[in-house]
C-alpha cells in the first residue's frame, strides 16, 4: 500500500438515514439516550434559514456517525483494500434505493474517486456490510490495477440483444474471481460464486472444481470479456475445459444468434457449401463451426446434397 | 459540507466502468421530521380521505352510447360505452338480444343474451393505445419517388427509394390533403404506366408470366389490388373499398380514353378464401359457398361431433350454445390431435394424426355402408349415390349418352330457373343424368330439379348397387355403376385396420363414432378454420358430408356440417331478380350511370361490375399463378383462366393486417413487394402491415365514427347499424370518408367529377342513404326503413332481425323440406365430382391424400388402390422436392405401400406438425398487443418485464409435448427456434449474413403441455410479426422492448413470427374453371372462380418444422425458467401436487 488511505465522504441523505435508523435501533433496545440527545441538538437547526440548515444537519450527522461508530466498518475495509499507490483519494458513500443499485464504481472522469452506493439497511448488519464492501472494493482494485487492463470504457460494449447475456456472464466471472481471491472466504459463498458462473455458461456441475481453480487467479479484463462474448473462449483459457469447446454454449459465428448446443466444426461440409459461407462471411473457416440451421441453409444455397 | 445530494448525483453519472453493476441513483427523503406528537389533531388534516370518494366514484359516467364491436370474429356484438369528460372509460354488454324483431314480429332466442367478450370490454385500450395511428403518414423514400415524378423503377431505383427495404425507411407525417394528393397522383401514374401495349410490354419485361395479362385487357387499373378487410364487418366503410375499385373504371376511361364498354376497374381481393376460412370442399358437395347454421341451433342437436374445432376457446360471445348441448343431453364427440379445452367437455375424445380427418371419415363411411346403417330413402332422394358413373371416362352417365336424340328436361319453369336464377346458357352446359330404375329394369333420365318429392313423383326406384352395361346412343356399350356401388369398391382401401394406422386412432373409437352417427339423430359435424388450413382441406370438407348424407342429417334443426370461420357472409344481402342487386348494388353501382337521387329505391340502382375478383393467394404465391414445368407435358398452367391474377403494382386495403397475416410474410416483404409501387393501408393502429407500407391513412374507430355503418354475421340473425358516440381522439376519418376523400381528390386531379359523385352521400355524411338502398335491394331486408331501425322500431335502436326462412337459420331447409335442388350440377348432394380437372387430379372420389409437405410419407400421395381413380402424375419423379412439383404430382398408392415411403423433410429432422389455431384472447391479429390481453394470452405475461428479453409484457409461446422437448434438450420455458424447410423459409434465398434473416427467423418461448402428442406443436395464430424496426428496438432499447422507434409498432416476438414457417401454396383443386356452383351474392350460378366462394385458400398448417433450443428460460438466459421451481408445472410436479392431481391430497378416514 504505502500511500495514505483515501478520505471517506458521505452523501447527506444516506448519512441522515443511517443515523436515524441506528438511533431508532438503539431506542428499541431501550437505549433512548442517543436519540434524545440527537433531537435536542437537532431542534434548533430547524430554526435556521433553509440555506444553512442542510449543512448544519450534515455536521450533526457526521458527528453522530463517529459517535456511534457507524464509519468503523467502511474505514476498515477502505484501509484493507489493496489500492494501487496514490490511485484513489476519496470514497464517497451514497444511497441506493434497491439492492440492484448497490455497488462501487469509479467516477466517470477523474477515476480517483470511488462512489459506493448502499442501502441504509446495510448498516444494521455490520458483518455482512464488511463482506459486501470488501467485495465491491475488490472490483475497484481490479479496475485500477494495470494488470487488469481496464482502459476506462464501458466494461461490456453495447452488443445488441446479447448485451444482457454478455453482461451476466462477465459479472458472474468477475464477481467469482474477486471473491475466490479473498482469504477466509466462506465455503458457501465460494460455491455460490462458482455455481453462478456455471449457470451463466451452461457448464455442467462436474466442471465446478476446474472452473473454481481458474477463477482463483487474477483474470484480465480482456479475457473476461472475450469469454463473456464467446463462451467457446472459456474452453480455451480455463485449463479444465481445454479441448472441449462444447463445454460452454455459444453463438453461431455466421448468423450471430445463440446456439444450443455449441456450433460444431464444419470440416465435413462440401467445399461448395464452405465457399457459399465464405462468400457471405469473409474470414470464416470450418473450425469456427456453424449452427445447425446455418448449415442447412448453406447446403441449400450451395446447391449440393450433403 | 463538501458533498450535496446534487453533487453526489453528478458524480455517479452513467458511463463509468462498473455501471454494469450499478444503475440508477435515487435520493432518500429527510429522515427525521418534527415529532408528530406536536400535531394536536391529526385526523383534522391527515390523512386525506379523498381517495375513498375517488374509489367509490370510479364507475361514474357522464353519458353512454351503444356501438358494435365488429372485428372478424363473426359475432358483431352491440356494446355500451361509458364516457366521462369525453373519455371512454369502460364498456359493457348491452343485453338486447331478446328485444329485437323483424317486420313480422319474429324474435330470436333470449338465450343469446348477454353478447360481448373481453375484446369489446377492453376496446378503449385500443382507442387510446400507444400504437394508435394518429395522422396520415407517408414513407420517406416513397415520397421522394413521388416528388421525383414517379420515375420508372429498376433495381437501382428500387434501392434508392427503399422499395426493397421498406422496413428500414422512415415515415413522415402528412396532412390529409397531402397524403390524398400523393396517393391520387400515384394512382394516375401507375395506371398510366401499365396501360396499353406499352404497359403490357413493361409487365412482361419485369418477368410476369404472359398468362397474367389475360385479364389485364390493356388497363393499368387492373394492376390495382383492393381489399376491404372482411367487408361484412363494415359494409359501407370496408366493402366500400370495392366500390372504389369499381370507380377506377372512370380513371381507366380517362387514362386510355375509352368508353364505358371497355373501361376496367381494379381487381378486388378476396377475404374469406384468403384467410383460409372457407371450407373449400363445400361447393363441391352442395354448391354453396359455405354452410353455417345459426349458432343457437347448436342446442338442437343430439350428437355434436367436433372436428378440429374448439368451441370453448373460440366463438367467445356465443359458444355457450355448445356447452348447452350438455344440459340438453346431447352426446359430444371431439376429434382433434390434442386433448383440447373443448375436449374436456366431450363424452369421448378421438385422437387423430393431423391432416388425416378425411381418412377417418372414410373409415366411418365404410362401416355405415358395410353394416347397412344408412337411410336408403334419403340417399335416393337427395344424394348422387344413385347416379350412374361410366367406368371408362369416370364421368357421370349423361342422358344424351344413352337416349338417342335426347332433349334435356325443360327447367325454365322449375325452381332451378324461377327461384335460383339458372340461365339458359348455364342450362345448356348441364346435362341430365341417369339412374338404373328397379321398376323398369333400365336406365332413366333425371334432371337437377328431380330431387326429393320431385324425384319420387317420377315413379323411379333407383338402385344403389350393381354393375350394368348400357348401350350408348352413338353405338357401343359402356359399363356403368351407381356411385354407391363404386364407393363400396373405393372404400376397400379404408378398412378399419388401415384407417387406424393412417390416423393413429384406436379402432374401437372409430367404430363407436360410426355407431353413434348411425343411431343418434339429429347429428351435426362442426368443423373450424383449422381443418381448412390444410392443403387437402377440400377432401376433408367433402368427407364430413359422407356420413351425414348417408344418415339423412341435413337440412333439419341440429344437423349438418358447418363452419363459421370468418365473417364472410355478404350473401346475407342477397340480390335476386325480384328485389334488386343486393350487395352488388353497393360496390358494383355503375359509375357511368350513377343514381344520385337520395330517395332512390335500391332495386333501381344499376349494378354492373367493372371490377374483377382476384385471390390474394396469388400475390402470396410470389405474385404468380401455379405454372409447373412438367417432364411429361412441359410447361403446364394449373391456374384456371377464371382465377388468373394480374401483376400487382398497387395494393390498397382497409381494416386488414394483410402483410402481417400473410403466410410466408417475409417472402412477401423480401422478394415480392419490392415490385409493388404503392402499398397503402387504412387502419386504426400502426400494425405489422403498415411497417412495410408506403402510405397509412388513420381510420376512426367503432366508437368514434361520425356516419352510420352496417354489419351482420354468418353466425347470428341480426342486422346492426351504428355510429360512434364520442369525439375523435386523433386526426382520423371514417372508413367511408377516407375512400370518398380519395375519390374526390382523384376526381380533382383527373377532372372527372363523377368520381366525387360516386361518393356523394358519404361526402355529405349521409351513409344511411346507401344502407337503405342495400335493404331495398336484398331478399333478407326489403321492407325495413333505416330510419325506423335507427330509431328503435324493432326493439333496440340500430338493430333488426335478418329475415331468414327459419329462426334459428337452418341451411338447406328448403332443399330437404321443400325439395328444392341443391346448388350442384346434379341438384343433389354430391359424393362424386366428375369435372375434368378433378378426374385428372385423382379426386373424383372423396379420398385421403397426404399433404405436399406436412406428412411423414410421400408428399401429396393419394391413398387408394381404386381403379376408378386415374390421376395424372405429369412424369414428376417421386423424389422431386420442388414446391410446385409436389403440389401437382398425383401418385396413387395403397396404404400398405404409402407407409413404407418417407418424406425427405421428415427424414432430415423436420418431424413436427405445427398447429396454429385462434386464440381466445384476440380476434386474429386484433387485440394481439393490447396490454390487458397480452398479460393473459400467454404464460409469460409480466407487467414488470422482469426478464428484459421479453419483447413486451407478454410474448408468444409454443406448446410442446414434454417428452419431445426433453429429447431435444429443451426445458420448460426455454427460448427455441422453430424452422421450416430451409429451401424457402423464412424466405427464398435467405442468407444468415443478411440482417433481415435475423428479423425473420422465429424465436419464441416453449411450454410443456401434455395435451399435445409427440410430433404435434401448437402456437396461436396471427401475432404481430417482428419487423426490422422492432428487432432493432429490442436489441438497442435499454429496456429491451420490441417497440419500434418512430412508429411505436410493438411486436409479439423478439425475432420472426408465425409466418416464418409458413409458405404460400396454390392448391390445384381450388382453381377449377369447370366447377358449377351458386354465386355468393345473388340468386344465380357460375362456373369457376369467384372470390370467397371457389378460389385458393391459404394453408398455414401445411408445414413441417424443427425445434432447436436458443436460450435458457431463466432470467436473462440463466438457468431454468423460474416457475418450474414451483412444483406445479408439467414434468416438475412436487409430490404434494402430484398427490393433488391424483386426488390423494386429503384422505377421508373411517
Amino acid at each position: 500500500m504505502g500511500a495514505a488511505a483515501p478520505r471517506l465522504q458521505w452523501e447527506p441523505e444516506l448519512l441522515s438515514r443511517i443515523v436515524a435508523d441506528e438511533l431508532e435501533r438503539l431506542a428499541a433496545r431501550s437505549e433512548r439516550g442517543p436519540l434524545t440527545r440527537y433531537r435536542a441538538a437537532a431542534e434548533p437547526l430547524y430554526a435556521l434559514p433553509p440555506s444553512d440548515r442542510e449543512a448544519a444537519f450534515y455536521e450533526l450527522d457526521l458527528g453522530t456517525v463517529a459517535m456511534l461508530e457507524l464509519d468503523r466498518v467502511p474505514l476498515a475495509e477502505i484501509e484493507r483494500a489493496k489500492w494501487h499507490p496514490k490511485s484513489i483519494h476519496e470514497v464517497l458513500i451514497g444511497p441506493a434505493a434497491v439492492a440492484r443499485e448497490e455497488g462501487a464504481d469509479l467516477t466517470p472522469h477523474q477515476r480517483t474517486r470511488v462512489v459506493m452506493r448502499l442501502r441504509p439497511s446495510r448498516f444494521g448488519d455490520r458483518e455482512n456490510l464488511a463482506a459486501f464492501l470488501a467485495h465491491e472494493l475488490g472490483h475497484i482494485s481490479d479496475l485500477i490495477a494495470p494488470e487488469f487492463g481496464y482502459s476506462g470504457d464501458r466494461l461490456v460494449p453495447t452488443a445488441g440483444s446479447s448485451e444482457h447475456l454478455v453482461r451476466d456472464r462477465y459479472r458472474a466471472m468477475w464477481c467469482a474471481s474477486i471473491d475466490l481471491r479473498r482469504k477466509r472466504i466462506p465455503a458457501p459463498v465460494r460455491e455460490e460464486r462458482v455455481r453462478a458462473v456455471l449457470k451463466a455458461f451452461g457448464i455442467d456441475d462436474r466442471d465446478a472444481a476446474s472452473v473454481g481453480r481458474w477463477l482463483s487467479d487474477p483474470i484480465p479484463h480482456a479475457t473476461l470479456l472475450s469469454c463473456a462474448e464467446n463462451p467457446r473462449h472459456l474452453a480455451e483459457v480455463c485449463p479444465g475445459l481445454r479441448g472441449r469447446p462444447d463445454a460452454a454454449r455459444t453463438r453461431c459465428p455466421i448468423c450471430k444468434l445463440p446456439a444450443f448446443p455449441a456450433c460444431p466444426p464444419a470440416d465435413d461440409l462440401h467445399q461448395a457449401v464452405q465457399s457459399a459461407i465464405r462468400a457471405d462471411v469473409p474470414g470464416w473457416s470450418p473450425s469456427d463451426g456453424t449452427c445447425q440451421r446455418c448449415r442447412e441453409i448453406y447446403i441449400v444455397l450451395g446447391g449440393v446434397s450433403q | 459540507m463538501s458533498v450535496t445530494r446534487r453533487s453526489f448525483l453528478e458524480m455517479c453519472g452513467i458511463g463509468g466502468s462498473t455501471a454494469l453493476l450499478l444503475s440508477g441513483c435515487r435520493g432518500g427523503s429527510r429522515a427525521l421530521k418534527p415529532d408528530i406528537t406536536t400535531i394536536a389533531n391529526p385526523l383534522a388534516s391527515y390523512p386525506s380521505r379523498e381517495w375513498e370518494g375517488q374509489y367509490l366514484d370510479q364507475y361514474r359516467y357522464d353519458s353512454s352510447f351503444t356501438w358494435v364491436c365488429s372485428p372478424n370474429c363473426t359475432h358483431e356484438c352491440r356494446m355500451r360505452a361509458f364516457t366521462r369528460n369525453g373519455v371512454m372509460i369502460r364498456a359493457e354488454q348491452n343485453y338486447d338480444s331478446d328485444k329485437v324483431t323483424d317486420l313480422y314480429g319474429n324474435k330470436a332466442s333470449a338465450a343469446w343474451n348477454p353478447r360481448g367478450c373481453a375484446n369489446g370490454l377492453t376496446f378503449q385500450r385500443r382507442v387510446y393505445g400507444p400504437n394508435r395511428l394518429r395522422h396520415p403518414i407517408v414513407r420517406k423514400g416513397w415520397k421522394q419517388w413521388a416528388d421525383d415524378g414517379f420515375p420508372e423503377l429498376d433495381d437501382a431505383s428500387r434501392t434508392k427509394y427503399k422499395f426493397d427495404d421498406r422496413g428500414n425507411d422512415d415515415f413522415v407525417q402528412a396532412s390529409w390533403d397531402d397524403a390524398l394528393t400523393y396517393a391520387a397522383k400515384a394512382m394516375v401514374a401507375i395506371a398510366t404506366r401499365y396501360s396499353g401495349e406499352e404497359g403490357k410490354k413493361r409487365l412482361l419485361a419485369q418477368g410476369y408470366a404472359p398468362e397474367m395479362l389475360e385479364h389485364h385487357g390493356g388497363a393499368g387499373t387492373r394492376t390495382f389490388k383492393h381489399r376491404g378487410g372482411m367487408g361484412v364487418t363494415g359494409i359501407i366503410g370496408k366493402y366500400g373499398m370495392y366500390r372504389f375499385a369499381q370507380m377506377l373504371a372512370l380513371l381507366d376511361a380517362k387514362v386510355r380514353n375509352v368508353g364505358k364498354e371497355e373501361a376496367k376497374g381494379g381487381r378486388i381481393w378476396s377475404n374469406y378464401t384468403w384467410h383460409g376460412d372457407q371450407a373449400p370442399g363445400y361447393p363441391f358437395v352442395h354448391g354453396l359457398q359455405a354452410s353455417d347454421n345459426d349458432l343457437s341451433d347448436l342446442r338442437a342437436t343430439k350428437l355434436h361431433v367436433h372436428l378440429g374445432k374448439n368451441l370453448i376457446e373460440n366463438k367467445r360471445a356465443d359458444n355457450h350454445f355448445f356447452t348447452e348441448c350438455m344440459e340438453r343431453g346431447a352426446k359430444i364427440v371431439m376429434i382433434t390431435p390434442e386433448y383440447s379445452a373443448a375436449g374436456t367437455k366431450a363424452d369421448y375424445w378421438i385422437p387423430i394424426r393431423p391432416n388425416t380427418d378425411a381418412a377417418l371419415l372414410l373409415g366411418v363411411t365404410r362401416i355405415l355402408i358395410d353394416e347397412k346403417l344408412y337411410d336408403e330413402a334419403f340417399v335416393k332422394r337427395f344424394t348422387d349415390f344413385p347416379l350412374l358413373v361410366r367406368t371408362d371416362t369416370l364421368e357421370r352417365l349423361k342422358a344424351e349418352d344413352v337416349f338417342k336424340d335426347y332433349k334435356p328436361a325443360d327447367l325454365s319453369k322449375r325452381l332451378s330457373t324461377t327461384v335460383y336464377g339458372l340461365t339458359p346458357e348455364q342450362r345448356a352446359k348441364l346435362p341430365d343424368y341417369v339412374v338404373w330404375d328397379k321398376n323398369t329394369k333400365g336406365p332413366r333420365a333425371i334432371s337437377r330439379d328431380d330431387v326429393g318429392d320431385a324425384y319420387q313423383a317420377l315413379g323411379i326406384d333407383a338402385v344403389l348397387e350393381g354393375k350394368f352395361n348400357v348401350k350408348l346412343a352413338k353405338g357401343g356399350t359402356v359399363e356403368v355403376m351407381p356411385l354407391f356401388e363404386m364407393y363400396k369398391i373405393h372404400l376397400k382401401d379404408y378398412d378399419i385396420d388401415s384407417v387406424a394406422e393412417i390416423c393413429q386412432t384406436p379402432k374401437d373409437m372409430i367404430r363407436q363414432l360410426a355407431k353413434d352417427l348411425a343411431t343418434i339423430k339429429p347429428a351435426a359435424i362442426h368443423i373450424g378454420e383449422g381443418l381448412n388450413h390444410w392443403f387437402h382441406a377440400t377432401e376433408t370438407n367433402r368427407a364430413t358430408y359422407l356420413p351425414l348424407m348417408l344418415t339423412g342429417n341435413i337440412g333439419k334443426p341440429g344437423t349438418g356440417s358447418h363452419t363459421w370461420a370468418g365473417n364472410y357472409k355478404a350473401g346475407i344481402l342477397q340480390g335476386s331478380h325480384e328485389v334488386g342487386p343486393g350487395i352488388k348494388g353497393w360496390f358494383n353501382e355503375d359509375p357511368f350511370e350513377l343514381n344520385l337521387d337520395e330517395n332512390a329505391n335500391g332495386k333501381d340502382i344499376h349494378a354492373h361490375a367493372y371490377t374483377q375478383d382476384e385471390e390474394v393467394g396469388y400475390w402470396n404465391y410470389g405474385d404468380q399463378p401455379l405454372i409447373v414445368d412438367t417432364p411429361k407435358h412441359g410447361r403446364k398452367v394449373f391456374t384456371g383462366k377464371s382465377h388468373m391474377p394480374t401483376p400487382t403494382k398497387l395494393m390498397w386495403f382497409t381494416n386488414v393486417n394483410l402483410i402481417n397475416n400473410a403466410k410466408w410474410a417475409y417472402e412477401m416483404i423480401k422478394n415480392v413487394d419490392p415490385k409493388v409501387e404503392l402499398i397503402m393501408s387504412n387502419d386504426i393502429e400502426h400494425n405489422g402491415t403498415i411497417e412495410y407500407s408506403d402510405i397509412a391513412l388513420p381510420a376512426s374507430s367503432w366508437v368514434e365514427t361520425e356516419t352510420y355503418e352496417l354489419t351482420m354475421a354468418c353466425s347470428n340473425p341480426w342486422f346492426q347499424i351504428w355510429k360512434g358516440g364520442m369525439k375523435k381522439v386523433y386526426d382520423t376519418r371514417d372508413d367511408a370518408l377516407i375512400l370518398a376523400s380519395m375519390a374526390k381528390k382523384l376526381g380533382e386531379i383527373t377532372g372527372e367529377s363523377r368520381m366525387a359523385d360516386m361518393w356523394k352521400f358519404a361526402l355529405e355524411k349521409k351513409t344511411e342513404v346507401y344502407i337503405q338502398r342495400l335493404f331495398d335491394g336484398s331478399n333478407t331486408a326489403r321492407g325495413y326503413k333505416v330510419k325506423d331501425v335507427i330509431e328503435g322500431k324493432y326493439g333496440e335502436p340500430g338493430a333488426c332481425l335478418v329475415m331468414f326462412r327459419t329462426y334459428p337459420r337452418v341451411p338447406f331447409y328448403e332443399q330437404i323440406v321443400e325439395s328444392h335442388p341443391f346448388f350442384t350440377p346434379t341438384g343433389r348432394l354430391q359424393a362424386y365430382n366428375d369435372e375434368p380437372e378433378v378426374i385428372e387430379y385423382g379426386e373424383n372420389f372423396i379420398v385421403h391424400r397426404e399433404g405436399p409437405e406436412a406428412t411423414p410419407y410421400l408428399p401429396n400421395v393419394i391413398v387408394s388402390s381404386n381403379k376408378y381413380i386415374r390421376p395424372e402424375d405429369y412424369g414428376i419423379p417421386e423424389g422431386h422436392m420442388g414446391a410446385g412439383e409436389r403440389q401437382v404430382r398425383n401418385i396413387k398408392l395403397p396404404w400398405k405401400k404409402v407407409k413404407e415411403t418417407q418424406n425427405p423433410l421428415w427424414k432430415s429432422g423436420y418431424q413436427f406438425f405445427c398447429l396454429t389455431p385462434k386464440s381466445r384472447h384476440s380476434t386474429h391479429s386484433s387485440w394481439q398487443v393490447v396490454d390487458w390481453h397480452l398479460l393473459w394470452n400467454n404464460q409469460f405475461g409480466d407487467p414488470y418485464r422482469t426478464d428484459k428479453r421479453s419483447p413486451g409484457i407478454g410474448e408468444h409461446m409454443l406448446h410442446i409435448n414434454p417428452q419431445a422437448a426433453k429429447d431435444l434438450g429443451i426445458e420448460d420455458g426455454d427460448y427455441v427456434y422453430v424452422d421450416a424447410n430451409p429451401a424457402d423459409r423464412p424466405y427464398t434465398g435467405a442468407k444468415p449474413s443478411d440482417p433481415f434473416y435475423k428479423v425473420s427467423r422465429l424465436m419464441l418461448r416453449v411450454r410443456y403441455n401434455h395435451a399435445y402428442p409427440y410430433n404435434v406443436l401448437m402456437m396461436k395464430h396471427a401475432p404481430w410479426i417482428a419487423s426490422d424496426r422492432s428487432v432493432k428496438a429490442h436489441e438497442t432499447r435499454a429496456d429491451g422492448q420490441a417497440i419500434a422507434a418512430g412508429t411505436n409498432y410493438p411486436s409479439n416476438f423478439r425475432y420472426g413470427s408465425q409466418q416464418s414457417i409458413t409458405r404460400g401454396w396454390a392448391m390445384p383443386m381450388h382453381q377449377l374453371d369447370s366447377l358449377f356452383h351458386k354465386a355468393k351474392g345473388k340468386m344465380g350460378f357460375l362456373f369457376g372462380y369467384e372470390a370467397d366462394n371457389h378460389g385458393i385458400n391459404t394453408v398455414p398448417k401445411e408445414t413441417l418444422v424443427k425445434v432447436t433450443k436458443a436460450e435458457n428460460g431463466g432470467l436473462g438466459g440463466v438457468g431454468k425458467w423460474d416457475p418450474t421451481r414451483t412444483g406445479i408445472t408439467p414434468e416438475a410436479e412436487s409430490d404434494s401436487f402430484m398427490a393433488y392431481l391424483k386426488g390423494n391430497l386429503t384422505k377421508v378416514e373411517g
